[in-house]
Parts: C-alpha cells; structure tokens; sequence
C-alpha cells in the first residue's frame, strides 16, 4: 500500500528566496501528522505543493502514489484542504455553497443533500443552512470550511491552522471532530498548527520545519523525551527554532515571498 | 476529464457567479443605472435636432448705415430672432465687441463694416466679420456655422434681387446654382448622433467588462481565498474560465439589451438589425476581449503590470475605435493603427447591423477577425493562466 503523502527532496523557490528546501518526509495510512513551524518556515507551501496548489521547483510529491504535478485531478479527488483563508461564498448559504463545491467534485445531488445534512449537523451549523454566509461569525465560517473540504469524503485531509483566532469551546470542537474523522472514517490527516498542546493531543508523528527544512521528526513523545522527561512539545519547539521571533514574510521586507497570483482587480 | 464534466463545470461555476451577481445588490443597481446614466448624458449631450447650441448670447456690430449694411442688418436680426439658437445685443466697435467677448457678456460677434454698401454698389465683395473665442472651440465652430448659414442666405437673396434687376429674362436660381445636391440616406429615418453612437457604447462597454471582468473576478476570488476552493477541485482550468466568461457574457447581454431598450424608447434611436446576429456580436466581442484580457493578466508579472497592460490596451481602444467619432475622421497615421484595435471590428459590425440592418454577409470580415482573436487568445490563455496561478 502506497504512503498516504510522499515529499521526495520537495523544494519550492520565489525568484531567489527558497520557501522550501528539499524536504522528504512521508505520512502513513490512517495517521495524524502534524506539522510545526515558526512564521514563514515553509508550512502552508508545502501544503499547497500538496494539494496541487503551487507547482514544486524541484523534487516530486505524491498522494496515495497519485503525483501532484502530473496527476493533479486524481489527486484533487482523494483530499480534501482546510485553507487559512475560508473557502466560502459570502452571498450564498451554506447548502448553497456545499452544492456548488459538491457539483464540481462529480456529486449527485442526493448525495449532497445527505451529506451536507450529516456534515452541518455534526458542526452545529444546520439550523443556519439557510443563512447567508456573509452573517456568520469566523468560528461559524471556518466549521462551514471544514465541512466544505469535507463534502466529497476525501481520503486525506489537510488542515492548514483549523483552530487559529477560534474561541476554546469551537477550537475545541474543531479538534473532536478532527479525532473523530481519523478514528472513526479512518481519515489521514496533514495538520499545521501553532498550538503545541493541539499538535500534541492529535498528532501520531511531528515534523518540526525551520527555514524551509523539516529538522526534526518524531512522535510527540520522543520529541519531548529529547529535551527532558518534564519537557513539553513546546521546550522542544523551542529548543528546535530558537527563540528569535519570526515574521511572516511581506512584501516590504527581505523575506519577500511572492504570492502566485492572476490578474488584479481594475 | 470529460467534455460532459468540463460543460457541468462551466455552468456550476456560470450559475455560482450569477447566482452571487443577483444577491449583490449595489452591483446589481450599478449595472442598471450605468447604462442609463450613459444614455442620458449622451443623448442629451449630443441631440438629434440641428440646433445644437441654445439661447448663445452674440454681439452684433453694424458700422455701415448704407442700404445693403441695414439689410444685412435687418436680415441677421430677423433670422436670429426666429431661432432658439441666439440672442442678440448690439455693440459699437470691433473693440466693443471684443471685450463683451473678454468678459463672457456674448460669446460672438459679427462686425458688419462701414464700407460695405460702397463695396456693393461698386460691384465688389464685401466681406462680414465673425468674431469668435478660440478659448471655446465647440461653441465657436458652432456660431461660425450659424452665422454662415445665415449670411450665405443673405447673400443668395442678394445676388437673386440683382440678378432678377439686371437681366429680365433670367431664371437667378439656374444662374446661382446650376447644379444642386440632395442628401438621400440608404435607411430611413435615424441619423442623429446618438443612432451613430449607441453601437459604440454597446462595444466599448463589451470591450471593458471583457478585459477586466474574468481577471477582476478572478482576482477578487484569489482575495478572498475562494479561488483555491477552485484550483483544489478537480476541475478543468477551462471549466474555471469559461464559467466565468459564461456568466459575464450573460450579463453584457442583459445589460446590452437594456441599453438598446432604453436608446430605443427614450432617445428614439432606430435600431434594425437582427437581434440574434447583434447578440452574436456581443459574445463574439466578449470572448475576444475576455481572450486578450486573460492573456494579458496571466503573462504580466504582478497586479501592477497587469493594470498598466489592460490600461494600454483600454485606452487606445476606447478614443481610437470609433466608439464617439467615425475612424475616417482620424489623421492617417491613427486610422492604421485603428486597424490593430479589435474594438474597430467590434464597432463596424455593431453599426452595421444596428443600424443599417445589414445582414451577417455584410459582416463576415469583423467577425471572422473576432473569432481568430477569440480562438488565439483563448487557446493561449488558458494554459498561460494555469501556469500564472501555480507558479
């Protein structure tokens, strides 16, 4: 059986700065795999070189054996991705943008229905499933992300900071319903996240990345066991990056990392 | 990936934009109002009836109190007074007159002057002065035409009296114009300004939604993080784009029709062609505007040299396409490089069909260079955007 994700010497370079350096790493069936940086260590790239997003400069990737670069539509049917940003329609509802999403992964509309109504009361959210998304609140909007990249029932799920700016109770429930879909649908999931303690509580392995390069990659136990037998995920976090405080990379300082873009708005 | 799933694409994606489109409820009253707002100022700008200025305060300066002075005189005052273009107010002298003008009291004169009645009885010509401000070229042009029309009137009675005293048996119309001409449009009725410059505006407002609107769009779905909802699902570029141009097709259409509805019942602009083959226009138009658009966003480098690209190809097309005066009116050198702006194409068979009413023979070379721009720059683009946005 192939590995649920496969990075090979995975690069991405923007002009002359390298977002990420040649990184190798693999995540198995069924498993949590968290993964852990400072600001701009290459997180969300390597995620988006996944997910097809973002072309790798150099190296190769693959999904369930699937390459992202030239399987890319395979690919795009075995996962589904929690971005940072939300993936919604604000002028539609939730059952509105579910349909469209679920449309263009091939779903019958029965299938949407059901699914969506599974899914939206899982998350709380079925009462307001004819509310315009545009009224809801950020925790409300990102469970509405999580059952957006839910809807087709992916293999893999890529969770790129679930629970980042959430209030506990909802960051909380995000992290249950994270368990529950690796435990109980046997969902593999690819986590990045800056809490130490959710990394820890759900991750089976951790990759800790630094500048672009994946410099440590254990259990959350053996991590911590490295700095001390008192030591948290954090010390070890610490220990691993330094304490420097990062930036994420803008446009006005040196770490400038272009975005891909299209076109502008006239 | 399938045709049957790519077209299932393009019409989600078609159906999310409109369906998003109809929910905005500025946006939707801005596409509404614009149109309108366009007709209104145009139409009134530029009217059909002759009279293009109203209630235009001149001078007048009669210097010769011989027979001919108080003719020409009487003559100006009789014609102006039937007129709703002018007003009339005497001044004393050249210099007179040229301070009213100054000062903004009359916006032109004419100086009838003190030897005029001599020059006639002399058998020579006389010569009337019109004064006019350079500073208002519009309004002096139309003075200067008035005025002429008004003297050439005058003149003509003159030589007509002379003609008629001098030769008993003459007929003084053979013998002023032998030959005269009349003015026989190959449809009835229209002709105004507004009949000329509906097409145009219909095109231009094709032009800019097409180059702008998918990239716009586009960029909007990139900012709000919606895109990569997209680019993550298993779907066709194509499908992406062409869902995209689906939706902003129907809406020039929609806002097409709108526009000639309202030329038609407020403006009386005379509208003749088929409406399939004008519709046919407009997508053709949208496509090879989306086309150059598309491929104009994906190869620049960054949202700023994108603009400049798209304000590059804009502008140049918007005053050099004919969109608010005929091409042939341009000098020579800017007529060829008319001949590079799609938008000429556009324009020539709108107005062709609009208002001729010709048929789709008569237009077979706009639109086929329509299409080879749509297919090229299509064709380029799609792959060009794919690479743009995982780059």
């Amino acid at each position: 059986m192939p590995y649920a994700i496969q990075a090979e010497n995975l690069t991405k370079t923007f002009g002359s700065f390298k977002a990420v350096d040649n990184i190798s790493f693999t995540v198995n069936q069924g498993e949590i795999f968290g993964l852990l940086g400072p600001n701009g260590a290459g997180k969300t790239t390597t995620i988006k070189m996944l997910c097809t997003l973002l072309l790798p400069s150099e190296g190769k990737a693959e999904i369930e054996g699937l390459n992202v670069v030239k399987e890319a539509n395979a690919v795009r049917k075995k996962i589904g991705v929690v971005t940072e940003k939300l993936i919604s329609y604000d002028r539609l509802t939730p059952m509105e943008n579910l349909n469209i999403f679920g449309r263009l992964y091939g779903m019958d509309t029965k299938t949407i229905r059901e699914r969506s109504e599974e899914y939206l009361k899982l998350v709380d959210l079925w009462d307001f499933r004819k509310t315009r998304v545009g009224n809801f609140s950020s925790g409300m909007r990102q469970r509405l992300n999580i059952v957006r990249a839910l809807i087709h029932d992916p293999e893999i799920i890529f969770l790129d900071e679930p629970t980042i700016g959430l209030d506990p109770t909802t960051a909380h429930n995000i992290r249950e319903l994270v368990r529950r879909l690796n435990k109980e649908h046997k969902k593999t999931v690819l986590l990045t996240t800056h809490y130490m303690d959710e990394a820890d509580k759900l991750s089976d392995r951790i990759g800790i990345i630094d500048y672009g390069k994946i410099i440590a990659l254990d259990t959350p136990t053996n991590l911590k066991a490295s700095v001390g037998p008192e030591a948290t995920l954090e010390d070890a976090f610490i220990k691993l990056t330094g304490v420097k405080i990062r930036d994420e990379p803008t446009k006005n300082n040196h770490l400038v990392r272009p975005r891909p873009h299209f076109g502008g708005r006239f | 990936m399938s045709l049957s799933k790519t077209i299932r694409d393009i019409l989600t994606i078609t159906y999310k934009d409109l369906k998003e489109f109809q929910r905005n409820r500025i946006g939707l009253v801005f596409s509404i109002i614009m149109p309108m707002m366009l007709i209104a100022m145009f139409g009134y700008m530029f009217p059909s009836s002759s009279n293009v200025v109203h209630d235009v305060t001149i001078g007048i300066v009669s210097l010769d109190n011989g027979i001919y002075g108080s003719q020409l005189s009487n003559t100006i005052r009789i014609a102006l007074s039937n007129s709703t273009a002018f007003k009339l107010i005497n001044a004393t002298s050249f210099d007179d007159a040229r301070s009213m003008i100054l000062v903004g009291t009359v916006k032109g004169a004419i100086i009838i002057p003190a030897n005029l009645t001599q020059s006639l009885l002399s058998k020579n010509t006389g010569k009337v002065t019109i004064l006019t401000n350079p500073a208002e070229t519009s309004l002096s042009t139309a003075i200067t035409q008035g005025f002429n029309a008004i003297i050439s009137a005058a003149s003509r009675q003159l030589s007509y009296t002379m003609i008629k005293g001098s030769i008993s048996d003459a007929n003084p119309a053979f013998i002023l114009e032998p030959i005269h001409s009349e003015v026989q449009s190959i449809v009835s009725g229209g002709g105004s300004y507004f009949d000329f410059v509906a097409p145009g505006f219909i095109g231009m407002g094709v032009m800019m939604s097409g180059l702008t609107a998918v990239g716009a769009a586009l960029a909007r779905e990139r900012e709000v993080g919606t895109l990569d909802g997209l680019l993550m699902a298993p779907i066709s570029r194509v499908a992406i784009i062409f869902g995209k141009t689906l939706a902003q097709t129907i809406r020039n259409l929609l806002q097409g029709a709108l526009i000639i509805t309202l030329a038609i019942l407020v403006f009386n602009v005379h509208i003749r062609g088929n409406s399939l083959l004008i519709a046919g226009i407009l997508v053709l138009g949208t496509l090879a505007f989306l086309g150059l658009g598309i491929l104009a966003t994906s190869i620049a480098k960054d949202q700023e040299s994108a603009q400049f690209i798209l304000g590059l190809l804009q502008f140049p097309m918007m005053f050099l396409s004919g969109v608010l005066f005929p091409v042939e009116q341009m000098p020579v050198p800017l007529q060829y490089v008319s001949k590079f702006l799609p938008l000429t194409y556009a324009n020539e068979a709108l107005r062709k069909v609009m208002i001729l009413g010709a048929g789709i023979d008569a237009v077979i070379l706009p639109l086929s260079i329509l299409t080879v721009l749509a297919v090229v720059t299509v064709s380029l683009g799609v792959p060009l955007f794919d690479r743009a946005v995982r780059r």
